[in-house]
């Protein structure tokens, strides 16, 4: 297999399972539950896409991550936005590293 | 909702940027052609498994392994795609593969905190900006080897999981479940990680969909107590 074939065998591999469900069921029809499940999926996949990968986000340096995504935390109670608790987290991260923490 | 879209993608178009310039770097070290190397980020679009597929071409394992390996690790994108389709009321279903194909779990993080994505021109343009990025990163990177220090690098490490955090702090403003599930997603998904024969996306697909699951009986629970009273 070359790699061009490979990559096209990867891209369906991965385009399915990303646009079959959109054809698995119409929104009106489906049971209280199942709407309620749905409506949860994004809280529950950023609680387990920020932890514990959050925590290696600076890699190998779990405690200066924690940090850094504390200050993100902080600057987005309090000020809200994206951009400044992104920015806010990498200075912090970037002073961090760079007094070798 | 094409401008408010890419907009809303800024955050994520800078966190991708950096990390597709490392994929680049990585393509055109482990011997990966410029032209597979951007084929990788624009066709199958997937991250981590990216990074993946590519070391594993370079230490010569095959190629059905490869395939094996990045459909497990992207599988869960269906349970975010079927989240985002309960969503959609009025986008016409041809535009579906489009939606699908470009969903990330950024774009897919970004547009579910939004109030109202039934709309196809601010799905599609968000999400087409952070392709665009990713691409054009990626062929950043090929190109010009390393640009940004180390040490920048190394920082930016942090800034989608910051994008994270950012777009799930205001809901849990407004609602306790918000913050209640996500804390047992990440605390779940942190156990599970630690079992060796489980892997991240295994764990990851565990966690969301049993804590979903969770939240729905106990909202469902709640309702019946309601509807007795």
């Amino acid at each position: 297999m070359s790699n061009k074939t490979l990559i096209i065998g990867m891209m369906l591999v991965t385009m399915l399972p990303r646009i079959i469900p959109f054809y698995a069921f119409k929104t009106e029809d489906l049971p209280p539950f199942l709407r309620a499940f749905l409506n949860y999926i994004p809280y529950t996949v950023l609680g387990a896409l920020i932890l514990p990968g959050g925590l290696n986000g600076i890699e190998g340096k779990p405690l200066v991550s924690g940090i850094c995504l504390a200050i993100a935390a902080f600057i987005a109670w309090f000020k809200g936005g994206i951009i400044g608790p992104v920015i806010g987290a990498v200075s912090v991260g970037l002073v961090m590293i760079y007094m070798g923490l | 909702m094409i401008k408010k879209g890419f907009k809303d993608a800024t955050p994520v178009m800078a966190g991708y940027f950096p990390i597709a310039m490392a994929f680049g770097i990585l393509a055109k070290t482990a011997g990966v052609s410029i032209v597979e190397g951007v084929m990788m980020s624009t066709f199958v679009y997937a991250g981590a498994s990216q990074f993946m597929a590519v070391s594993m071409i370079a230490a010569g394992i095959s190629p059905i392994s490869i395939l094996l390996a990045t459909f497990l690790m992207n599988f869960r994108h269906f349970i975010m795609s079927a989240s985002i389709r309960a969503k959609l009321n009025t986008v016409p279903s041809k535009y579906f593969p489009l939606i699908g194909f470009f969903l990330t779990d950024e774009s897919f993080s970004v547009a579910s905190m939004k109030e109202d994505i039934d709309d196809f021109n601010y799905l599609i343009s968000l999400e087409v900006s952070c392709y665009i990025s990713w691409g054009l990163g990626t062929l950043f990177g090929y190109l010009t080897g390393m640009f940004f220090p180390a040490i920048l690098i190394t920082a930016m490490g942090v800034a989608l999981y910051a994008l994270f955090v950012a777009l799930l702090i205001p809901a849990c403003k407004k609602s306790s479940e918000a913050i209640l599930y996500a804390s047992l997603a990440g605390i779940i998904n942190t156990f599970l990680s630690q079992i060796p024969w489980i892997s991240s996306s295994g764990s990851f697909a565990i966690t969301v969909i049993s804590v979903s699951m969770f939240a729905a009986y106990l909202n469902q629970m709640k309702g019946e107590a309601q509807y007795e009273q």
